[in-house]
């Protein structure tokens, strides 16, 4: 029998802090506006909340040391732009922080953000289609062949303004669409759903901290798209029992696909992998969370796909091994100016990971 | 130690001619403590086979400075003892196949013997391999040891670049392993600068082993020196034709500083307010991911440790003969003494 | 070597799912170590203590998972999709059979001659997806199924990567006389899938000295001419003292050995060497021809020679 502390339908989910979210600015390496949103919101709502010197922000409910300990996990860090110099006709070059599709890129509007803090916008600049060769229209060019236009036409131009190392993104949106809204589409929804899902669980449970079975740790972790992650000097850190990462995950229920290639449906709940790239999951986990799913009758799905790859291959692995479980938003279009979700996904995930930790005591019999 | 070109090639050549193939750092001990343990309260080894030398402030709980500097470089490894004392080899670390032929090898078994990569002559090439890259299983080394060999060489031997340092004009020198000699010569020069009643740090100098072998060193140090802060030096791109300007910088226009989601942005800005305020100059270089040396896996060694990354411009990397300038290598080591004296 | 061989391949176990082939070394370790447990990610340690003075830790890893697939969906006529966990040889899995953890059988399908996961499939015998959903579930593993034929000296057959090395480690307990040393003798899970639990365990035991021990492919050692001492393989450049001692060891016990120096493949000993403050690593190998295929071919003499050349090596350490 599973134990209830909260009823399911008295969640608050905290969905003005996932669209603000969802609006900052974070790409890798620049994490401190996503991480100013979440200690604001978390204020008065954990016993104590630290930073670490990567980054990495932990938010802890109850401390008690003769309870076990779960880590929740969520990356504050987006995929955008490492400015890496201006070329002589003010052009900027750049480079992709993570991984990001050149189709996706080709004449969008990005925000580049300049030394002085100020957002301004550019344009990707690519070679005009008329002045490509044949071969060329077949290929698609890399970062390296394209530019960001933000209105220079010489390098002295942007002397004091735009710099090696400045960053950018896409533009900003968040937008509810389709049927009944059924939809969302925005900006870095790759994780500030992780981020804001914790932080709503932090505000429903901090004030029943006490009845939860184990000590709760929320990880707003640095790093994770560019492979060089902050969760295992979280883990290295905190030496948590068990870990659940929360994330975003690739869906293509897209028209045309067969379904055996639907590996993930918006609108379905929450993804669980048992393997992608960099992890194979520990199947006790992954067993208690479809138990967990079921008797509170929370939809969940599992992820018929193995590919992609997150915090959890670093974690799993670190501080001697760590049991470890993913929980992942389906997103079509993900690494790309809009992700799009399933409007009720939120909640679904958000449901269940409070539903885990409300249970997290019996990890161990699975 | 006065900073100046003079006493930094000094420095340089004599480490340069310390062999130190990844895998046999370890044998340097000696060799490194009579050159430069003067300058330093402590040494110890670390497991992986790199050198720590330490200098305490004297004051209490004063953060640990980690200053990493891989030592060790490109070479070989004997596979097979051949007939005639020739050896069949294989590759540590990176190495460009086609500058091999006829350069000439420093084996390093019971004695150091010299060798020469076999080079077949342009009259007995095979006309269809002409063009294309020799590879190293076809590429002998010739001791002409004899039976001796055998003696002196066993399989697991290594062998390195033997090119002996020379000066070039306009301050620029050349020589074997100067990735990453120069950079340990920039910081040993700079540490042993410092002004001990101004120093801020416990300084822990880390001559890190395997890093052309995957970054090895500067991990497993990481976690053994468990340091608040690091500052990493390494070689970096000089300009190149054809190489977009970008990726590289230029050399005898001061170190670099790299931009990184892997390095800290308030400790590399900090850097960069200190070398403005002592007129050092500084380039800037920005990877979009890793960086390709210890900070990747340094900065996530243990808690986490905050890195900056300092690059002094190389050219012809992991060839036999690397170019540097001493300016480069004269204004890291000044920016690493003000760093260390100024503290937060 | 041959009958703990055989005791090892009477179970599947994949990655994440080695407690069951844990069970079998376990009751073989059990009364030859002082402890024995298991780490949260699923290796199995063994402590066989010295009382010697100045003792340090010795690690010696051996993987206990084995290359298989992992199903990804079930269509409506009943055949699973699936992706592989691990690196099986698909040319020699082709038409053969595949045992699921659970005991259900199947066959794996190519459907052209283009031989990759997303153009083959298993058949199970199911008539639809929900017939076949009673037997399985996805995310289910499956191995080819275990065969093993003594040939002379030599052993040839599946999943011999992995679990000969496994008994290699059984029989050097079982062998090993006085040393001066703690040796750990460890079982890691989650090796096929890229040295994932020899990061935990080299973490939790903290050794001085590691040495992998596995299986490697013919490419400077030859089958059946001793075991091969690792000098270097395509993920990690091995401690040379530690090489030179084994080598030395080799030699003062007059054992035939030869050597590793491998391109193609990596090995825990980069995860051994990584993770932490890392460790002294070496590394000890018994050639086997046909690396990952459902044929590999091993001598039981070279794995008797690792046997014995680790017992040379841990006893002769003064």
């Amino acid at each position: 029998m599973m134990r209830t502390i909260i009823e399911t339908k008295d969640l608050i989910p905290d969905k003005d802090l996932f669209k603000r979210l969802c609006l900052a600015f974070g790409p890798t390496g620049c994490e401190e506006e996503v991480d100013g949103l979440i200690k604001d919101e978390l204020a008065g709502y954990c016993d104590k909340i630290e930073t670490d010197r990567l980054g990495n922000t932990y938010a802890f409910l109850g401390t008690d040391p003769a309870k076990k300990t779960l880590m929740l996990f969520a990356h504050k860090d987006e995929v955008g732009f490492l400015i890496t110099g201006v070329s002589p006709e003010g052009l900027l070059y750049f480079s992709n922080v993570g991984g990001i599709m050149p189709t996706v890129l080709m004449g969008r509007r990005v925000v580049v953000r300049t030394l002085e803090n100020k957002d301004i916008y550019g344009v990707i600049a690519t070679k005009p289609v008329h002045m490509l060769s044949r071969d060329e229209r077949k290929q698609l060019p890399t970062a390296d062949e394209m530019y960001i236009d933000v209105g220079a036409t010489e390098r002295k131009q942007l002397e004091g303004i735009i710099d090696v190392g400045c960053y950018g993104t896409f533009i900003p949106s968040f937008e509810y669409f389709g049927e009944n809204d059924k939809k969302l589409a925005a900006k870095a929804i790759d994780d500030r759903i992780g981020c804001a899902v914790m932080a709503g669980f932090a505000r429903n449970y901090y004030p029943v901290r006490e009845k939860l079975p184990v000590n709760v740790v929320l990880a707003f972790t640095v790093r994770e798209e560019i492979g060089n992650s902050g969760a295992n000097v979280a883990c290295e850190r905190i030496k948590p029992d068990y870990a659940l990462i929360l994330e975003s995950t690739a869906a293509s229920d897209i028209a045309g696909v067969p379904q055996s290639g639907k590996v993930a449906i918006t609108g379905e709940g929450g993804a669980v992998s048992f393997m992608d790239r960099s992890t194979v999951y520990d199947r006790g986990m992954k067993d208690f969370v479809f138990h967990v799913a079921d008797e509170k009758n929370i939809p969940v799905q599992l992820k018929k796909f193995v590919s992609g790859g997150n915090d959890a291959g670093a974690v799993h692995r670190a501080a001697g091994g760590i049991r470890t479980v993913a929980l992942s938003t389906p997103s079509r279009y993900i690494h790309s100016a809009v992700c799009v979700i399933g409007s009720r996904d939120y909640d679904s995930v958000f449901k269940l990971s409070c539903a885990i930790a409300e249970n997290a005591d019996l990890i161990d019999n699975y | 130690m006065e900073l100046n070109n003079t006493e930094l090639k000094r420095l340089l050549f004599a480490l340069s001619d310390i062999p130190s193939v990844s895998g046999m750092e370890y044998t340097a001990e000696e060799a490194l403590c009579e050159l430069i343990g003067e300058h330093f309260d402590f040494y110890r080894k670390e497991t992986s086979g790199g050198h720590i030398f330490g200098l305490r402030c004297g004051k209490e709980n004063a953060p640990k400075l980690l200053i990493d500097t891989h030592f060790d470089e490109v070479g070989f490894m004997v596979t097979d003892i051949l007939e005639d004392g020739f050896l069949s080899v294989t590759n540590v670390g990176g190495i460009d196949t086609r500058i091999l032929p006829a350069a000439k090898i420093n084996v390093y078994g019971t004695r150091t013997v010299p060798a020469y990569f076999a080079s077949t002559p342009p009259h007995l090439q095979d006309r269809s391999k002409a063009g294309s890259a020799p590879e190293l299983d076809s590429l002998l080394l010739d001791t002409s040891l004899g039976e001796e060999a055998k003696r002196v060489v066993r399989v697991g031997t290594l062998c390195g670049f033997a090119s002996k340092c020379e000066e070039l004009m306009f301050d620029a020198v050349c020589g074997h392993g100067f990735d990453n000699k120069a950079s340990c010569a920039a910081a040993i020069a700079g540490i042993a600068a410092i002004d001990r009643d101004k120093l801020k740090y416990d300084i822990y100098l880390h001559l890190a082993a395997r890093e052309e072998v995957g970054c090895i060193g500067g991990r497993t140090g990481g976690y053994d020196i468990a340091p608040d802060l690091a500052l990493v030096l390494d070689a970096e791109f000089a300009d190149f034709p054809g190489i977009r300007e970008d990726k590289t910088v230029t050399r005898g226009k001061g170190p670099s500083l790299t931009a990184s989601p892997v390095c800290d942005k308030k400790l590399t800005a900090r850097v960069k307010k200190i070398a403005d305020e002592c007129r050092i100059p500084v380039q800037k270089i920005a990877y979009a991911g890793r960086t390709g040396t210890d900070t990747d896996s340094l900065n996530i060694s243990g808690v986490g440790v905050p890195c900056v990354l300092m690059g002094i411009p190389l050219s012809g990397m992991h060839t036999a003969e690397e170019i540097v300038n001493l300016n480069d290598l004269t204004c890291a080591a000044r920016l690493i003494k003000e760093f260390a004296e100024r503290g937060e | 070597m041959y009958n703990t061989l055989k005791k090892l391949l009477s179970v599947t176990a994949l990655a994440t799912g080695e407690a069951a082939v844990c069970s079998v070394i376990k009751e073989m370790m059990a009364p030859l170590c002082n402890e024995i447990y298991t780490d949260p990610v699923g290796n199995l340690i063994c402590l066989k203590k010295s009382t010697g003075e100045g003792k340090q830790k010795i690690m010696l890893c051996a993987h206990c998972d084995e290359n298989g697939f992992a199903v990804t969906y079930a269509e409506n006529n009943g055949i699973l999709r699936f992706d592989m966990c691990g690196e099986t040889d698909l040319t020699a899995a082709a038409y053969g059979d595949v045992v699921f953890e659970n005991g259900v059988k199947g066959i794996l399908i190519p459907e052209g001659t283009e031989l990759n996961a997303r153009r083959m499939h298993i058949d199970i015998g199911a008539k639809d997806q929900k017939d076949a959903l009673k037997k399985i579930k996805l995310g289910d593993f499956c191995a080819p199924a275990h065969r093993l034929i003594k040939q002379c000296t030599n052993v040839c057959g599946t999943a011999l990567d992995g679990r000969l090395a496994c008994a290699v480690l059984i029989k050097t307990a079982e062998a090993l006389g006085e040393c001066k040393d703690d040796i750990y003798f460890v079982f890691t899970g989650r090796q096929t899938v890229g040295f994932r639990g020899a990061c935990a365990a080299v973490y939790n035991v903290a050794p001085h000295i590691a040495i992998n021990v596995g299986l490697c492919p013919e490419e400077k050692c030859t089958c059946g001419n001793g075991a091969a001492i690792k000098l270097k393989d395509a993920a990690t450049v091995c401690d040379r003292e530690l090489c030179f001692a084994l080598e030395d060891a080799a030699k003062s016990a007059k054992l035939p050995y030869q050597f590793e120096i491998n391109t193609k493949t990596a090995s825990e000993a980069t995860s051994l060497q990584t993770t932490g403050a890392g460790a002294v690593v070496g590394g000890v190998s018994i050639p086997c021809k046909r690396l990952h295929t459902t044929a590999e071919l091993a001598s039981l003499k070279d794995a008797e020679g690792a046997m014995k050349l680790l017992c040379a090596y841990l006893e002769g350490r003064r």
